[in-house]
């Protein structure tokens, strides 16, 4: 279902986030690191859920419920979303 | 000037579009009278209950009412104060010796509420070194506990003990704790957890625990009524059972038991139990007393499930889509939140009460029209509901054996 992460690390995922993303991004706004969850794409608890389980089966890793509260932006995603990659694939 | 409560601005919107127009109001149900435990007046209309969790029928069970009353003239109207200070009674304790005796585990713990056991138990049980392992389609009152502790929350996709392993295979070189949170029965679509296969995948790792919330399979499932773990033969592997009595037992409050040692160790870190007041005496003494008729409830289990294989399969035959396979909880999926609304409605002048059960708090944005069966629901009652259920989607275009498009509710 997902795909390979063999070389986790050094994969762009940055790249993935946006890939994954831009299938959830309903309000049509051009994505970046500034893009906010909220505002910008109007996501709410439910939709940050699936997108959230999305890329966790493409990157094939768990993002703990706890580091959403800090994330508002897409940047901010990335570094979390890094950091996790290389914890459980580096 | 901003007003405090233009936060809730959309919220306001979104119950406006559901319930402005008239009719029935889907969150304002009030019975005026209730009659039995399957009807009650609402509205001026005799109504059938097919949507209040009361499996077994125990809310008026005369043992039940005597020993309320007992309690209730014996040791007041109130305990007045937390379990840690003046309010615990013999009765408490002696429920507790009940529930450890009936579930066959050394220790129990009775909390004011189920959502409060959820509460104290999740939030202290595990700490920051620690994960949360939880059903991505777990109850409200389990998202609640886990946020409010410390430990790393992670969901697995529902009922999928292959990607649980997977997770926990990701985890098995950290330190810390693992905690496997479940339910017997899932509320909102009845589907049980595949209990062999995810005891099958915690035995592979070190440290993890499993915890089952029974709220909807205690009672029902199980030769003795002991819920999930009791059916599948796994009651050894399940490190903690939490349950309520607002359901099957009938009354109010919650509890948790286990076998480990230092369990009790609990009352003193738990603040939704020490920060609240206990049960009344009543309804301690109804609960102990109903618990022993879950015990002895075969008969009653049996008469259950008929019904609920009843409804399941008359609304299987008219072509309505349904949350899961034969459960106490029968789930009918309606295509959106409009016809949901339309449709409970309609149920309810034709003298049915279901629950309307809305997105986010179900699984897969599902608009559900929630039917719970109960032992004490006649033949008669069960076939009334189907009937209705049919008249509705007719009355609404929407039955599917009519209509061709084998969409609409189906
Ligand atoms: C799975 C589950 N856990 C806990 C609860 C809470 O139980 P209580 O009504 O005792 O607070 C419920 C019921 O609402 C439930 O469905």
């Amino acid at each position: 279902m997902s795909a390979e992460p063999s070389d986790g690390a050094s994969q762009d995922v940055r790249a993935v986030v946006l890939e994954v993303l831009q299938t959830f991004n309903k309000t049509g706004v051009t994505l970046g690191d500034g893009t906010r969850f909220t505002e910008d794409l109007n996501f709410d608890s439910l939709l940050v859920m699936e997108f959230i389980a999305a890329l966790e089966d493409r990157l094939d890793i768990s993002v703990p419920l706890n580091v959403l509260p800090d994330v508002e932006t897409v940047g901010q995603l990335v570094v979390a979303t890094e950091q996790i990659v290389r914890e459980e694939h580096g | 000037m901003a007003d405090l409560f233009d936060r809730f601005e959309s919220l306001r919107a979104r119950r406006d579009g559901l319930v402005g127009d008239g009719g029935h109001d889907p969150f304002q149900v009030e019975m005026d009278e209730v009659l039995s435990q399957t009807e009650a007046m609402i509205g001026g209309r005799r109504t059938i209950l097919a949507g209040t969790n009361n499996y077994l029928g125990l809310t008026f069970a005369p043992e039940s009412l005597k020993a309320a009353h007992d309690a209730l003239d014996a040791a007041g109207t109130g305990t007045t104060g937390s379990r840690v200070a003046n309010g615990t009674y013999s009765g408490h304790k002696a429920l507790e010796q009940a529930l450890s005796s009936f579930l066959g585990k050394e220790h129990a713990i009775v909390f004011s509420t189920g959502y409060l056991a959820n509460l104290s138990v999740l939030s202290t049980l595990v700490g920051p070194d620690d994960y949360i392992l939880m059903d991505a389609d777990c109850h409200a009152s389990i998202y609640d506990g886990v946020r409010m502790g410390d430990a790393q929350i992670i969901r697995f996709k529902h009922n999928d003990a292959a990607d649980l392993d997977k997770r926990l295979a990701r985890l098995a070189k950290k330190p810390g704790n693992k905690l496997i949170v479940i339910e017997g029965i899932y509320s909102m679509l009845g589907d049980k957890a595949p209990l062999d296969e995810i005891v099958a995948v915690k035995k592979k790792y070190d440290d993890v625990y499993l915890l089952s919330d029974e709220a909807h399979s205690l009672g029902v499932l199980g030769r003795y009524g002991r819920g999930l773990p009791e059916e599948a033969g796994l009651e050894d592997d399940v490190d903690f059972i939490v349950g309520t009595f607002s359901k099957s037992v009938g009354t109010v409050g919650g509890f948790c038991v286990s076998n480990h040692p230092q369990f009790d160790l609990l009352r003193l870190a738990c603040r939704p139990y020490i920060f609240t007041a206990s049960l009344p005496p009543s309804v301690v003494a109804s609960a102990k007393a109903s618990l022993e008729l879950v015990e002895k409830g075969g008969a009653l289990r049996k008469r259950l499930m008929r019904n609920a294989e009843r409804l399941h399969s008359g609304l299987t035959a008219l072509g309505f889509t349904l949350g899961g396979d034969v459960s106490p909880v029968v789930a009918v999926v309606a295509p959106d939140v409009e016809i949901g609304v339309a449709f409970w409605r309609g149920l309810m002048d034709g003298g049915i009460y279901v629950n309307l059960a809305l997105p986010p708090a179900t699984p897969q944005n599902f608009t559900l029209l929630r039917c719970s069966l109960c032992a004490a629901h006649t033949t008669e009652q069960v076939d009334r509901i189907i009937e209705v259920f049919a008249e509705v989607a007719d009355s609404l275009g929407i039955l599917p054996k009519q209509s061709k498009k084998k969409t609409a509710l189906g």
